[in-house]
């Protein structure tokens, strides 16, 4: 964040820009100049690298930029007085001593009191002069300055630069994908308020606060612009923002103008470093990770991921521990750890608003407490691990009962079946149901002229006039067989058994494995 | 019917089966929510039409007794009656150094309920919690200057009430706003819509802002409820005052290097038919600084000139002279410019006061220059507003910016009564130089508002 005249913006027809500075040359450049400058000034006197940045605004660069990123290296500098002496002390001592005088009218009356104070201290004169006014902003030493390299400090210029312009913002609006768990904790934290909701463009959220209600007002700039590093740090964000320009100090007049940015525009000049490696060993407990890992282990078919979109539960939004997904099926998982009475009531109360999702809650046993009962969905008890299995039989369960559904939604619905080869994930997807939906009502249909070969639908044509010319193949090696399948416009490896063949393999080559009718396994058996 | 208040982050809300005035329909909540300014409102009228309610917006610290025994004058008296009469609101106006603060103390004592005293500058702030610890002997919570303690008496700055409306916006049922005339600017006048204290009091000695947001005030505090102009106390309670004007010329080398640029702003100006007859006029010259290189190189050079004007070596050997002439006065130099007034501390060895002077420090000058120990004060603008100096005798102005407000209050500095003193207000200026202006249109300004007497 920027002091506000060091703001650098574009207004064009309602809408204003920050001027970012793009990752060239001569800005690269210009942030190395500024970071070396305060570099080799270690020990030097502030007001001298003031002095030296100065020159550097009037060279061709906007001195709001020049004057920005010298902010922004300002503060990864620690200044101190050079004396050891106590500034104020000094002050004291001296002006008590000239109050003597009716007025110091001259240099010799000022070095006579100087070195009266020199001497109560046991000093120099040069040191009591030194430090009268050694504490003043000015004449502060750079005792230590953290580095960083240009591209960096530009970046973080340019999120300054945006924040500082959110001062003067009443609202904020965003879509974004993930990162949902910190910006929703900082919105919190902020005393923020939001309004959210699933689009299809994306999860929506509008941020401001209380008194927003009534009037446009910057109350919540500073807030909003402490919010969007978080946002940034997310990927896939969008961000509009009503800006007020101009106004009296009393806050009438002035014009509210638009912001509007985007990641795939913006993103790479605001956003720090790649994200973190840790992004994704960043569990709220071990409680979590070990269910994480323990999951993912089974190879179940169920697919797990962690913080998923928020779910709108009434006017909050809950951001459940994981999402575990298999086709159109979708089950959310909440760990509840530590506890306290009200914030367990709080939770069935927000969980009790959501409505048409499937949640498994894990509860600490030794913490069980009646109320969770009450809530709709699967609750399991736990000591120090989040069992597998329950979670597993629920999966089981709860697919059964998706698939009920969805075989009840497709009875008295016809599906047709054209042309030789029909998959089955077509018409899944055609219907929006899950595959074994469409097999298991196929199954109880006719489907004459078809047979089910695997996931795919092969009509009784097709499959004489490939198995007559598999039967014709002179060398019935499995590569021949399965170019001739291929050549046929059928990929299924279940369909060689299902004409009644098995392979013989003679190592791993597919040249050198080989086709045998059923009938001849008898056959060959006897003749071995 | 029936309706639930509570107090949220400044505003208080309202659940229950009915709409009240001055509320709205908050979907983020799904209940209505109205500023806390208008509790009171909402509160009179749930109790006018019978309607049932339970009231949970208020949270006052637990509180002891607060009984003090300041004695009013008669003036002060009316003021105060004048304040209850109209439902314990509004903006009482008297000049500086009529005493204000008793009034607000009394308030507090009757009322004997928790309030926040919130006032401009650390300074006020200072003084306001020595008089309060005094007068109740009771600790009384800070906010401001680093500090954020509350107690059932509280004093804070402006800025930090406004950054914790949130929290502090229930807790005291009496708000007293001194000078009040910073109330209505932008952000501040968040203070009194989000502070739900239904008793409000104003204390300024300058109702009247140059820009009109004291039309504000009515709505944010209360209207006036009584006013003094400064000639009624003139002699009686307060000193009268002599002004003196001292003009110095700059040295033949500062009157060079100023003539040279302040050429560069005017010929700036020429060459791009620019002419600046107000404020907004030079706000739009300085926007175009920020994409006209040249017009940035001429607001350099304007503020060098500026500053060799108001830094003129002739104004300090002229303080000297006054300084040694008036061996027995007590005096504070006044000057807009922190350069300067470290410049001065450093060559006369004067204790110096700016906003950048730490709580302590300014503490023991303002300590010293009372006992006697500091004879001169040289500040910034830190002590424009309400400090109570009153032993200063004489004051003198380095440089200024011509505001109204800030020479009466400067004025005020020394306008306190101390048996049959006549302070002495003297101004220094630069002949020739574009600060005569400034200093011209202070003085004319004071001529027809503020020495004319009022009725």
């Amino acid at each position: 964040m920027l002091p506000s005249p060091l703001l650098v913006a574009r207004v064009r027809r309602g809408f204003v820009n920050p001027v970012y500075a793009g990752m060239d040359e001569a800005n690269l450049e210009a942030a190395k100049t500024l970071i070396d400058l305060f570099q080799k000034n270690i020990g030097k006197r502030k007001g001298g690298i003031s002095d030296e940045v100065e020159q550097y605004e009037e060279v061709g660069f906007d001195y709001r930029f020049i004057r920005g990123l010298a902010t922004l290296l300002e503060r990864r500098c620690i200044f101190e007085a050079k004396s050891s002496l106590d500034s104020q002390n000094v002050r004291k001592l001296t002006f008590q001593e000239a109050n003597k005088y009716r007025v110091v009218a001259s240099q010799e009356d000022r070095a006579e009191i100087l070195s009266r104070v020199a001497d109560s201290l046991g000093v120099s004169v040069d040191e009591v002069e030194e430090s009268l006014y050694g504490d003043l902003e000015d004449q502060l030493i750079l005792k230590e300055f953290k580095p960083i390299n240009p591209e960096d400090l530009l970046r973080q210029y340019n999120l300054s630069l945006t924040q500082t312009l959110l001062f003067k913002s009443t609202h904020l609006e965003f879509t974004v994908k993930g990162n949902w768990q910190r910006i929703f904790r900082k919105i919190k934290y902020l005393g923020l308020m939001y309004s959210a909701e699933a689009k299809p463009e994306g999860f929506w959220v509008a941020v401001d606060g209380p008194l927003s209600l009534f009037k446009l007002t910057e109350r919540y700039g500073t807030s909003l612009a402490k919010l969007l590093p978080e946002i940034v740090e997310a990927e896939g964000w969008k961000i509009k923002a009503s800006i007020v320009k101009g106004g009296d100090s009393a806050g009438g007049g002035g014009r509210v103008l638009q912001l509007e940015l985007r990641s795939n525009e913006v993103g790479y000049l605001l956003k720090h470093a790649p994200p973190e490696p840790s992004s994704e060993g960043a569990f709220d407990s071990s409680v979590e990770e070990r269910f994480s890992k323990n999951f993912q282990s089974l190879g179940f078919g169920w697919k797990l991921a962690r913080e998923p979109e928020p779910l709108t539960a009434g006017t909050h939004v809950f951001i459940p521990d994981f999402s575990l997904q298999k086709d159109s099926a979708k089950v959310y998982l909440e760990i509840v750890g530590f506890w306290t009475q009200e914030y367990l009531e709080r939770k069935v109360q927000k969980l009790q608003q959501l409505s048409g999702v499937d949640l498994i809650i894990a509860v600490d046993e030794s913490l069980a407490c009646s109320k969770l009962r009450r809530v709709k969905g699967k609750i399991i008890y736990y000591k120090r691990d989040v069992p597998l299995r329950p979670v597993v039989d629920f999966l089981r369960e709860f697919e059964e009962r998706h698939l009920t559904g969805q075989i009840a939604t497709l009875k008295g619905r016809e599906i047709k079946l054209e042309g030789d080869v029909v998959e089955i994930a077509g018409i899944a997807g055609r219907l929006g149901v899950s595959e074994e939906a469409v097999k298991r009502v196929l199954a109880d249909r006719n489907t004459l002229g078809y047979r089910l070969i695997g996931d795919t639908l092969i009509s009784e044509a097709k499959l004489a006039k490939i198995g007559l010319k598999l039967s014709m193949l002179q060398e019935k090696t499995l590569s021949k067989a399965v170019q001739l399948i291929e050549a046929e416009g059928v990929r299924n490896s279940d369909l060689i058994e299902a004409l009644g063949y098995t392979v013989k393999w003679h190592g791993l080559d597919m040249e050198k494995a080989v086709l045998h009718k059923k009938t001849d396994v008898g056959h060959e058996k006897a003749n071995g | 019917m029936y309706a639930a208040l509570n107090y949220d982050r400044g505003t208080v809300l309202i659940r229950g089966d009915i709409k009240v005035p001055y509320s709205s329909w908050d979907p983020r909540v799904k209940a209505f929510r109205a500023m806390a300014l208008y509790y009171k409102d909402i509160v009179d009228y749930l109790n006018r039409s019978e309607i049932q309610f339970d009231d949970h917006v208020l949270n006052p610290p637990p509180c002891p007794e607060l009984r003090c025994s300041v004695r009013l004058r008669n003036y002060q008296q009316e003021a105060l009656n004048s304040w209850c009469k109209a439902g314990r609101r509004g903006v009482i106006v008297l000049p500086t150094g009529a005493g204000k603060t008793v009034i607000a103390l009394k308030a507090i004592s009757e009322a004997n309920i928790p309030a926040i005293v919130v006032v401009p500058t650390l300074d006020l702030v200072e003084q306001w919690r020595v008089r309060l610890t005094k007068e109740f002997k009771v600790e009384v919570g800070v906010y401001g200057g680093g500090e954020n303690t509350l107690k059932p008496l509280t004093v804070s700055t402006y800025d930090s009430a406004y950054l914790r409306i949130e929290e502090l916006g229930n807790r005291f049922p009496l708000i007293v706003f001194d000078e009040v005339h910073h109330l209505p600017a932008q952000g501040y006048s968040q203070i009194a819509e989000m502070f739900a204290s239904p008793m409000r009091m104003g204390l300024t000695a300058t109702y009247e802002r140059p820009d009109g947001y004291h039309m504000e005030l009515p709505r944010l505090v209360g209207g006036k409820v009584y006013e003094l102009p400064p000639e009624a106390l003139a002699g009686k309670h307060l000193s009268t005052y002599t002004l003196h004007k001292v003009f110095v010329e700059l040295t033949p080398r500062e009157q060079e290097e100023y003539d040279r640029l302040y050429k560069v702003f005017t010929d700036y100006l020429k060459s791009n038919n620019i002419t600046l007859r107000s404020p907004t006029d030079f706000q739009h010259f300085i926007m175009r600084t920020g994409r006209d290189r040249n017009a940035r190189k001429a607001l350099l050079a304007r503020n060098r000139a500026l500053e060799i004007a108001l830094n003129a070596q002739a104004k300090i050997d002229t303080l000297k002279k006054i300084l040694s002439e008036n061996p027995s006065e007590r005096v504070l130099t006044f000057t807009q410019h922190n350069q300067l007034v470290y410049r001065i501390s450093r060559e006369l060895l004067i204790p110096a006061i700016t906003h950048k002077t730490v709580k302590e420090e300014r503490s023991e000058i303002l300590h010293n220059f009372k006992t006697g120990n500091y004879r001169t004060i040289i500040t910034s603008k830190v002590l424009d507003e309400g400090i109570d100096i009153p032993d200063a005798t004489m004051a003198i102005i380095l440089s200024g910016t011509g505001s109204r407000r800030e020479f009466i209050q400067r004025l005020g500095r020394i306008l306190r009564k101390k048996e049959d003193k006549k302070a002495r207000l003297i101004e220094i200026v630069s002949r020739e130089t574009a600060e005569t202006k400034i200093s011209q249109r202070r003085i004319r300004r004071q001529d027809e508002k503020d020495i004319r007497v009022r009725k």
